[in-house]
């Protein structure tokens, strides 16, 4: 094992941390209260791509494009079941939190349900799982590569639609006063609901990579805090702040993992939030929101 | 030990925690995700001392309790000053690591086959008189001037702060003796199933406590308690898988929360039944006598 590839490995699952946490900074920023909610949305859509790769034998690509759909159609669907009404009756964060959370532990356990809580892992899609560089110094595996690619993409894709469009522009609005943007003439439900629909889709393509990466399981879904520590650690609800996070985070699990083992970099990675957290509250990159009378 | 007095037990246990997530949700606003790992705390310590040291139950446990609010102080320390989705984020993340760690220190905790052989102390007299005990701190705890202050930081924190309120000081006060409190739950339940492993302490619990709290009614001591007693007997009379369960509960906490935000109890206590009714029966009492006068 060479640091270099560690490197690579590190930044190609920071790239699907990226994603997890770029997901509910989305949220975050619209609504203000961290979506304990998306776990469920990763793991359902996991499944989802999981059964139409296994069953109908779509390629990656396929499974991909189909799994987001159905992940930002479920997303929605849990935007509109737990939160629109609270929404409406300007409901306590408090509730919010708890909704966000029983949906995420009921949409975990309808898996468990369903698939029983035995391991499934996805069909190899790749007819040579490693590339060999350097007449085999390296060997980086393709779904990392393919990892990077398609987070890069998305990240783009996302940063085109929050800077340069209109959706974008009202989002930004929304994020920083909803009273206000809501005068402005921007239709808050309609924009509220279309970040949810993107933080689904970026969380069943995430899904779909940690299926890849590790195996299918109900649990799988815990993974979302490793999004939200990323997104402590670059500054919640900033979306610069995410992608620090997020491939900070990949690059110091691997690290650890390789020089600790998995056991103790769990709570090494627990001490290192706590200790940011003590001391640099805001993240990396230094917004913080901050309450107002 | 009858499955009737082990049910009896597990409820008191269940209830002592639920009355940690009242002081935390219901008291101060305190969104803690992670509880279920200060009752792992409070299980592992009981049962290593009475392993280890073979020390009867009466001195274990109050170990056990100040292990926890040991733990809880250091988790205090960034908590207290951090908004709650933060708050949330560490409590989670502890208990992960608590969980993580339990299993990685096999020469100590046995890893994840867990801890055997842990003498069963616990009886239902016993379970009686300190829920009670409990029962009777949490109640005081909330009429006192702390329980006050902690009502007040968790409806504004800034106009607490400016009443001459120390925000972190009644925050940290309640996330210790939360700590305490569940760690006596975690103890009771090692001398309960003389047996401890770490899975059994997951997110899971905590989530199911959090649901259980919000049914009833976060601001209702009794409410949540009531809730968390039904709860705990329905799945034992339903036979309900495990899943299953929480799908139920989890439908159950939606429907209360979008249509019943307050929970179902709101913020009456069982005293105001009684005190309503006194008043009846004294009201009609009164009646009766105006009557026969005219």
């Amino acid at each position: 094992m060479n640091i270099i590839q560690l490197i690579i490995n590190g930044i190609s699952l920071g790239s699907v941390y990226v994603l997890i946490s770029l997901g509910f900074t989305l949220i975050f920023s619209v609504l203000k209260f961290s979506n304990f909610s998306h776990g469920g949305v990763m793991v359902v859509s996991a499944y989802f791509g999981y059964i139409i790769a296994r069953q109908f034998g779509f390629g990656l690509i396929p499974t991909l494009i189909l799994t987001a759909i159905f992940g930002g159609i479920l997303s929605s669907l849990v935007e509109v079941i737990g939160f629109e009404r609270l929404r409406r009756n300007n409901g306590d964060i408090m509730l919010y939190f708890v909704a966000s959370s029983t949906l995420g532990t009921m949409l975990q356990n309808i898996m468990a349900v369903t698939f029983s809580s035995t391991y499934y892992s996805y069909p190899t899609f790749f007819k040579k799982p490693y590339f060999e560089l350097f007449g085999g110094t390296f060997t980086i595996p393709v779904s990392d590569t393919i990892m990077l690619g398609v987070s890069t993409t998305l990240i783009i894709i996302l940063m085109y639609i929050i800077y340069k469009t209109r959706l974008g522009v009202s989002i930004r609005a929304l994020s920083m006063d909803s009273q206000t943007a809501k005068l402005m003439g921007i239709n808050v439900s309609v924009v509220v609901f279309m970040c949810f629909f993107i933080s689904g889709v970026l969380g069943a393509i995430s899904g779909v990579f940690l299926g890849i990466n590790y195996v299918l399981y109900p649990q799988l879904g815990q993974m979302v805090f490793k999004g939200f520590t990323a997104s402590i650690i670059g500054g919640l609800g900033n979306i610069s702040g995410a992608l620090f996070g997020g491939l900070l985070l990949g690059l110091s699990e691997v690290l650890l993992i390789y020089f600790v083992g998995s056991g103790y970099s769990t709570a090494i990675i627990f001490i290192l939030t706590i200790v940011f957290l003590i001391f640099r509250p805001q993240g990396i990159t230094g917004k913080i929101v901050s309450e107002k009378v | 030990m009858s499955f009737y007095s082990s049910l009896f037990i597990s409820i008191c246990i269940t209830s002592i925690g639920i009355m940690s997530m009242y002081l935390l949700l219901g008291l101060s606003g305190i969104f803690s995700m992670g509880q279920a790992a200060f009752m792992s705390i409070g299980a592992y310590a009981a049962g290593l001392m009475a392993i280890k040291t073979g020390l009867p139950m009466i001195i274990n446990i109050p170990i056990a309790i100040a292990v926890g609010m040991l733990v809880a102080g250091f988790i205090a320390i960034p908590v207290i000053k951090l908004r709650r989705d933060y708050v949330a984020l560490v409590t989670v993340s502890f208990g992960e690591a608590i969980v993580a760690l339990l299993n990685k220190l096999t020469n100590l905790t046995g890893g994840s086959l867990g801890l055997n052989g842990i003498p069963r102390s616990m009886n239902m007299p016993l379970a009686i008189v300190i829920v009670a005990v409990c029962l009777y701190m949490v109640l005081n705890f909330k009429k006192s001037k702390y329980g006050r202050q902690c009502l007040a930081v968790k409806s504004d924190e800034i106009s607490a702060a400016a009443m001459g309120i120390n925000v972190r000081n009644s925050k940290m006060l309640v996330f210790v003796l939360a700590g305490g409190f569940t760690a006596l739950a975690g103890a009771m339940w090692a001398y309960l199933t003389t047996y401890v492993e770490p899975n059994s302490f997951g997110q899971k619990l905590s989530v199911e406590w959090i649901i259980m709290t919000f049914i009833g009614g976060s601001n209702s001591l009794s409410g949540s308690i009531m809730s968390a007693v039904i709860l705990k007997i329905l799945p034992e009379i339903l036979r309900f898988a495990d899943s299953m369960r929480i799908i139920i509960y989890s439908v159950i906490v939606l429907i209360i929360i979008n249509f019943r935000p307050q929970g179902l109890l709101g913020e009456r206590e069982l005293s105001d039944l009684f005190r309503w009714l006194k008043k009846k029966v004294m009201g009609s009492h009164q009646k009766e006598q105006k009557g026969g006068n005219s």
